[in-house]
């Protein structure tokens, strides 16, 4: 049996009732809306959603790397007893991004320099973030980190460029750089949406050993959940810009409570039976152009309580868990009782079994 | 899967080369198969195994340099008659992966469903071609009405539909759906499977299904075939594929498989396939039939393996 539950929970990331709007033609769209959440060290945490519910904006304004129409209405983010949301300046992300709070992005082909080889953009990140170092040691610490991301003949390889190797070898690169600065969180933006399964698989992989051997805190950013089974401690299910759900990724994945989330595992093919239709959410996300009234997910929700559309309801913890919450009046004590649909017992797991 | 087995598409000893002579490279490599009308054949591989290139070659994008491609009996490669190509562009369509590329931004919805009808000259009035683009809006689960906007008013998921509908009214018989929901979110990927499985329930549509994610190809295909640079390495019914996988490319593909089951994931076993470990001078590859139905390159190695 393999150990989900993190022993020590030192918090390295903290978040409190974030709240990021864009202005777009002078209108208002709040993208994300009070979020907390603790980020554990030597976690990976998995956030899942659909496109546009936010997961992407929110990791980005760990590092500052927000659009420029982009900003922070409200809350805090601190880390290292610093609040980055008071940062102004590139000058004070320096310190953070790369070095303390690193990030690997969805497309291998576009994130590399086609101009440099993969050596020298290694080398760049080493310099830049251990001033101590001469660009000899540089050069070799590159290489090394080449072999640590599972690539043969390191040396020669680290003088090849980028159109030289394959997408699976280019994302093993973009982690290499990632790495090289020795960070403590490592955001992965969908790592593995551009890749083959197989090549998948492997990088999902080299990720679990590289978090292993330096201790790393991991936040992947993804719409797969296959990928979220196979590498999350934690899950957090985002829609519209809040997280519906949080816990344990068995806790998530064998007893959800969210109807979101709900629908989410009962729309994955592996849980299709065949000849019979898939299930499939009705509708679209909201409008954040406007302010979301009660639940976010009810109007989507066939089984939507009337309470859903009036009052947005407040994390409640789930019976018999001190790491699973959800926002649902499902959980309130004087809800009725909701199934959770057939289709997604059949991920099978025995939740009792933790 | 229909009881009578009428082939509508027969890929014989195809090749396909890219380059010049010199420099040629072979993208897919003395390939055949056969799509029985009605089912979903699908055909999977990673990225550069060609299996894209059939999709394409099938539809006279790419030129076959060798073999043999019918449609019904009709040889559709290499030099054909004009009335024959207007045929295939008629009868065969095809369903592209990306909705955010594959649309034209600048042209309405009303064009870029109708633009076939134009160029085949499909129509006689523009009532009865107005007519067509809304039914094949409402087919797919569009309004008519969405007619006069742009694509980009559409999500992805949307936009994927007029992509659908710009094949449906060609009232094609076979579509060549490549990688037709790997671009899109979780929860639309849903909905536009069950779409394609409705259409070819009510239209007795034919599809070549190309894909690279197995979990989705098992729900929708009758038949599958494997493909490993360029060459078919395994051809059979999907269930019996994914019980008793024979070549050891097909079990790597099946071992990565992401499964949506923390527990299962944690203690799957990768299987890696190398292709020297199989390799032996003495002992070559053969295409044979294992059991009915159910073929695979494979060499006495590999089946003593199996």
């Amino acid at each position: 049996m393999t150990e989900y539950a993190n022993t020590n929970k030192e918090v390295v990331l903290s978040i409190k009732d974030l709240v990021v709007k864009f202005s777009l033609r002078g209108r208002i769209l709040k993208a994300i809306r009070e979020i907390s959440l603790d980020l554990y060290r030597g976690e990976s945490l998995a956030i899942v959603g659909e496109s546009g519910s936010g997961k992407s904006v929110f990791t980005k304004t760990f590092n500052g790397m927000l659009d420029s129409n982009g900003f922070i209405e409200q809350g805090s983010i601190t880390y290292n007893g610093m609040d980055l949301t008071k940062f102004k300046k590139e000058k004070d992300w320096l310190q953070i991004r790369g070095g303390e709070i690193a990030m690997v992005f969805q497309d291998p082909m576009t994130s590399l320099n086609p101009l440099k080889t993969i050596g020298t953009q290694i080398c760049e990140a080493i310099l830049l973030h251990n001033k101590d170092v001469t660009p000899q040691q540089a050069k070799q610490k590159a290489v090394e980190y080449i072999a640590d991301v599972g690539i043969e003949e390191p040396l020669r390889r680290s003088n090849q460029f980028p159109h030289e190797f394959s997408g699976g070898m280019r994302q093993r690169i973009v982690i290499a750089i990632a790495m090289a600065c020795n960070p403590k969180i490592l955001i992965c933006d969908e790592p593995t949406t551009a890749l083959d399964v197989t090549i998948q698989a492997q990088i999902l992989g080299l990720l679990k050993d590289l978090k292993d051997k330096y201790n790393l805190t991991i936040v992947y950013i993804t719409h797969d959940l296959g990928v979220v089974a196979a590498v999350a401690d934690r899950v957090a299910v985002m829609y519209a810009g809040d997280i519906v759900e949080i816990g344990e990724v068995r806790e998530v994945f064998y007893n959800a409570q969210h109807p979101y989330t709900w629908a989410l595992l009962s729309s994955l093919p592996q849980l299709g039976v065949k000849g019979e239709k898939l299930f499939a959410i009705r509708g679209t996300p909201p409008n954040l152009f406007q302010e979301v009234r009660g639940d976010a997910f009810a109007p989507r929700n066939p089984n939507a309580l009337k309470i859903d559309f009036v009052e947005r309801p407040p994390y409640f913890p789930v019976p018999g868990s001190s790491t699973h919450k959800a926002r649902t009046w499902l959980l309130d004590p004087r809800a009725p009782k909701v199934e959770p649909p057939s289709a997604i017992k059949a991920i099978g797991g025995d939740y009792n079994a933790l | 899967m229909p009881s009578d087995k009428d082939v509508l598409i027969d890929v014989n000893n195809l090749s396909v080369d890219f380059g010049s002579k010199r420099k040629s490279f072979r993208a897919v490599d003395k390939v055949s198969f056969q799509i029985y009308k009605g089912e979903t054949f699908g055909l999977v591989g990673e990225s550069g195994s060609g299996k894209t290139t059939i999709g394409r070659t099938i539809i006279r994008i790419n030129p076959s340099s060798e073999g043999e491609i019918t449609f019904k009996g009709e040889r559709i490669n290499g030099k054909i008659s004009k009335e024959t190509d207007k045929m295939v562009t008629r009868k065969i369509q095809m369903i592209f992966q990306d909705p955010m590329a594959s649309l034209n931004e600048r042209s309405k919805v009303d064009y870029i469903v109708s633009e076939g009808l134009y160029s085949l000259k499909n129509f006689k009035t523009e009532e009865e071609r107005m007519e067509k683009v809304s039914k094949a809006l409402r087919d797919v689960g569009l309004l008519p009405e969405f007619s006069s906007r742009f694509p980009h008013e559409f999500s992805g998921g949307q936009r994927q539909r007029i992509g659908i509908a710009r094949a449906l009214i060609m009232e094609p018989e076979f579509i060549i759906a490549d990688e037709p929901i790997s671009a899109l979110d979780v929860s639309i990927r849903a909905q536009v499977i069950n779409l394609l499985a409705e259409l070819q329930k009510t239209r007795g549509l034919t599809y070549l299904f190309i894909a690279h994610d197995l979990s989705v190809v098992r729900f929708i295909t009758d038949r599958i075939a494997v493909i490993h640079k360029g060459k078919i390495v395994e051809l059979s019914e999907t269930e019996t594929l994914f019980k008793k996988p024979i070549h050891p490319y097909t079990k790597a593909l099946l071992s990565a498989i992401p499964s949506p089951s923390p527990d299962e994931e944690r203690n799957k076993k990768l299987f890696i396939y190398t292709p020297e470990k199989y390799y032996d001078p003495g002992d070559p590859f053969v295409w044979s039939e294992v059991e009915p139905g159910h073929y695979a390159l494979v060499n006495k190695k590999i089946l003593n393996e199996a």
